[in-house]
């Protein structure tokens, strides 16, 4: 095999290398944005559960039930309407 | 030959039930010879029979000797087994394994003083007992798992016991195993009620170990009618006051809140038993009455204190008008105080200093082994404190991060908050960066250092951070930069006892001037880079005399920082006033208010548009700063505006110690006051010394910022740490 030959290939394992590597960034960084958005997740259920629990959403409950019946009341008029 | 396990059943009149308990004790299936023991009171209707019948050995008592806590103390002592299981005459073992079941409940710790089992209710009971029971031995162990409880010793642990002990002190002996040398130690107290909750609690407080064994499972429920239910839980609700001080919550909102979740529970109970739409209305009424009536129960109950004799008999089920608080003598593994006129020390688990704690012993700097590969694009995690907006020791962390990444290097940043001050989610942060700080850095921004997964180089920041950094896995080198000698910051501390040992767990550093690199290599033995910062030339733009006015002195006041010595700069400033009362000093850079004997305004903490405003009006500006040299001189520099700056190796070290590019006071007031009236007598020598110090500036760009980084990386990585 020729000096050139090893060169060659020397080269194109570099670049192989360099592409894996690359790979590896961009997949870590994913990796990262993935994890940020799971703490995200967790963050915004954190601030539902606060918000579901408190005593303003329990006391409001009425209304809001109240009102999805009325929804629900209208679609079905609209429904037997049309 | 002694049976090494009882099951002891307190009889009165039992005889409705006690045939099928008895015949099903019989057919237990258990590697034990097994004792039965009946204590009545008394029977007349057969219960003595019954129990012959199935061999039972029977203790009478008459009814008066009967108590609930008393009698089970009798049986205890009768017992031959070293476990004693309790029934009553109504609980009916479920299978042949429930007695196995309870044994197996103590093989699981050594401490282990007592075994309790579910309740599954009677096939006639009420939807609302079947869901109360399936729902309260859900609590242990999902109320399908072998649940072992313990008073944890941890402040979190303490802090959930006290929030809800009856997830640790519940226990039944309608089916419960008690452990007689347990017992030796607590026995049963003379209680009129809730002698078995008492019994938990005590064995618990004084640290044994509880276990739910979800196969040690009995039949057993109670229905009665609404009137008597009213009774049972005042009788319930009394006793738990008077041996746990429960006071169930009476509250216009919160009561009837109770009383509508206990019947959503209800609801979806019936809903997965295939109760639907109208079918649902009558039961949940019923649910509302019941829930209604015990929530009625439990409030009177447990103030009964408060309800007449006559009354408290009339409401009681067993007939009984008195209210004895039972007093519990506190756990030592709970006591607040040990000395009567102490307070106790608030106990919160999230305390600011135990990262530090669990830093030590000490370790050295956890990297992996690796060949020196310096090829990248790298990865990059950087753990930073959580920042205000205008720290400009975060400016200049994330103007490196984005030089990096044009480099094209990926970055993460951890945001290491042990004080917790941040209260944004990563998002926010990363947003809050891009527009606050430095646009279009691309990095995610993590809460924490939990999530960290891997990394090239991971980089401290603060002193702070060096302790988590310094145990984070899978990274290849870990590097702390430093942008200031914090020990600095702090008097004789703790704090600056820890931010010392920062430079002593063997960081390869990058400082913020060869000055910084010097002390970190000389003074600590580190392996220390440097870079020099850079600055933003188009916030800053050069401006010449024209425009300038006179005595205007713009001067950096952070009295936040001691560092920045600024009432060394107001003594020199008020001697000048002496001299020039004509002097304006604009102070900026601080919240706090200032109270001098000269004339001067202060901006507080502005925008650096709004600054560089000021630096381009000002004809001197006056920054100090005793330990790394400041950006703002850098910023002044840029802006044409000529700085008096205290001479120092810090000083020196950055622009050089001949005063061309700023005048170098010594840390005197009368000298400081020279080289400002120097330099507004001497416009033109003034002028020379500011176009040489924009020159200055110019040359050090963030570009050769992020050259000087990333080159000191590739040192790092290219020459891996000797080991062993």
């Amino acid at each position: 095999m020729s000096s050139n030959d090893w060169e060659q290939r020397a080269l194109a394992a570099e670049a192989a290398l360099e592409e894996a590597r690359a790979e590896r960034a961009r997949l870590w960084q994913e990796l990262q944005r993935l994890q940020r958005e799971r703490q995200e997740v967790a963050h915004l259920q954190g601030v539902v559960r606060h918000m579901e629990g408190s005593v303003s959403w329990k006391v409001t409950e009425p209304l809001r039930a109240a009102k999805t019946l009325a929804i629900r009341v209208r679609r079905q008029l609209e429904q037997r309407q049309g | 030959m002694a049976a090494a396990v009882t099951v002891a059943i307190p009889t009165y009149n039992g005889a409705r039930y006690l045939d099928e308990v008895l015949a099903a004790v019989r057919a237990q299936r258990v590697g034990a010879d097994v004792e039965l023991l009946v204590v009545d009171s008394g029977s007349t209707d057969g219960t003595l029979e019954i129990a012959a019948a199935h061999g039972a050995r029977v203790h009478p008592i008459s009814k008066a000797e009967f108590s609930h806590g008393g009698t089970r103390n009798l049986a205890m002592q009768l017992a031959e087994g070293e476990h004693v299981a309790f029934l009553t005459q109504d609980a009916t073992p479920a299978h042949d394994g429930w007695l196995a079941a309870m044994l197996e409940g103590f093989a699981a710790a050594e401490d282990v003083a007592l075994v309790f089992g579910p309740h599954e209710p009677r096939p006639d009971a009420s939807h609302m007992i079947k869901c109360e029971m399936e729902r309260h031995f859900a609590t242990w162990g999902g109320g399908t798992e072998l649940d072992v409880q313990r008073l944890g010793r941890t402040a979190q642990e303490v802090a959930e016991y006290r929030r809800f002990p009856g997830r640790w002190t519940f226990f039944s002996d309608v089916n419960g195993c008690v452990a007689k040398a347990a017992w030796r130690d607590i026995p049963y107290r003379p209680v009129a009620y809730a002698e078995d909750q008492l019994l938990g609690r005590e064995m618990i407080e004084a640290g044994y170990a509880k276990v739910f064994h979800p196969r040690a499972a009995v039949i057993h429920s109670h229905d009665y009618p609404p009137a008597q239910f009213l009774r049972r839980y005042f009788d319930e609700f009394r006793s738990l006051r008077e041996v746990l001080d429960h006071v169930e919550v009476a509250h216009p909102v919160y009561t009837p809140l109770t009383i509508r979740g206990l019947v959503g529970h209800d609801k979806r109970w019936l809903q997965r038993q295939g109760v639907q739409g109208r079918d649902l209305v009558r039961p949940l009424a019923v649910s509302a009455r019941h829930h209604g009536i015990r929530q009625l129960g439990a409030i009177v109950g447990s103030r009964a204190d408060r309800v007449p004799r006559p009354l408290r008999r009339a409401l009681s089920l067993e007939g009984r008008d008195s209210f004895t608080p039972y007093d519990v003598p506190e756990s030592p593994l709970l006591a607040s105080t040990t000395q009567p006129d102490s307070r106790p020390v608030r106990l919160d688990a999230g305390w600011d200093y135990d990262f530090i704690t669990r830093a030590y012993p000490s370790r050295e700097i956890a990297t992996v082994p690796h060949a020196g590969d310096a090829g990248g694009p790298w990865r990059v995690a950087w753990v930073v404190p959580p920042w205000r907006i205008g720290s400009g020791g975060h400016t200049t962390i994330f103007r490196l991060i984005r030089q990096l990444e044009l480099r094209g290097h990926s970055n993460v940043i951890h945001v290491f908050d042990p004080f917790g001050h941040n209260s944004l989610p990563g998002s926010e942060l990363r947003e809050q960066i891009r527009e606050q700080f430095v646009p279009g850095v691309e990095a995610e921004v993590l809460l924490g250092v939990e999530d960290f997964d891997s990394a090239d180089v991971a980089m401290a920041t603060e002193w702070t951070t060096a302790f988590p950094v310094r145990d984070l896995p899978n990274c290849r080198e870990k590097g702390y930069l430093v942008q200031d000698i914090e020990t600095e910051f702090f008097a004789t501390s703790a704090q600056r006892i820890w931010a010392e040992e920062t430079y002593r767990m063997g960081y390869r550093c990058v400082a913020y001037t060869p000055w910084m690199a010097d002390i970190l290599r000389d003074d600590y033995g580190l392996e220390s880079h440097w870079f020099e910062c850079g600055t933003d030339l188009d916030v800053f733009p050069f401006a010449g005399e024209e425009g300038r006015e006179g005595e205007i002195i713009a001067v950096y006041a952070r009295r936040e920082t001691p560092r920045r010595a600024v009432d060394l700069a107001m003594a020199g400033l008020a001697v000048l006033a002496q001299r020039r009362p004509a002097i304006r000093p604009v102070l900026f850079g601080s919240r706090q208010k200032s109270v001098l004997p000269f004339a001067a305004e202060d901006l507080g903490v502005v925008a650096p548009r709004r600054l560089s405003q000021l630096y381009r009006q000002a004809s001197v500006g006056l920054v100090f700063s005793l330990t790394t040299h400041s950006l703002v001189a850098h910023e002044m520099m840029a802006s044409g505006l000529p700085v008096v700056e205290l001479e120092g190796d810090n000083v020196g070290s950055a622009l050089g110690a001949s005063g061309d590019l700023v005048a170098l006071a010594e840390k005197r007031p009368d000298d400081i006051a020279d080289h400002v009236e120097r330099l507004l007598d001497d416009r033109e020598a003034a002028a020379a010394m500011a176009r040489r110090a924009r020159a200055f500036v110019e040359e050090r760009t963030w570009e050769r910022a992020g050259d000087q980084l990333e080159g000191a990386l590739r040192e790092f990585l290219a020459n891996p740490r000797r080991r062993g």
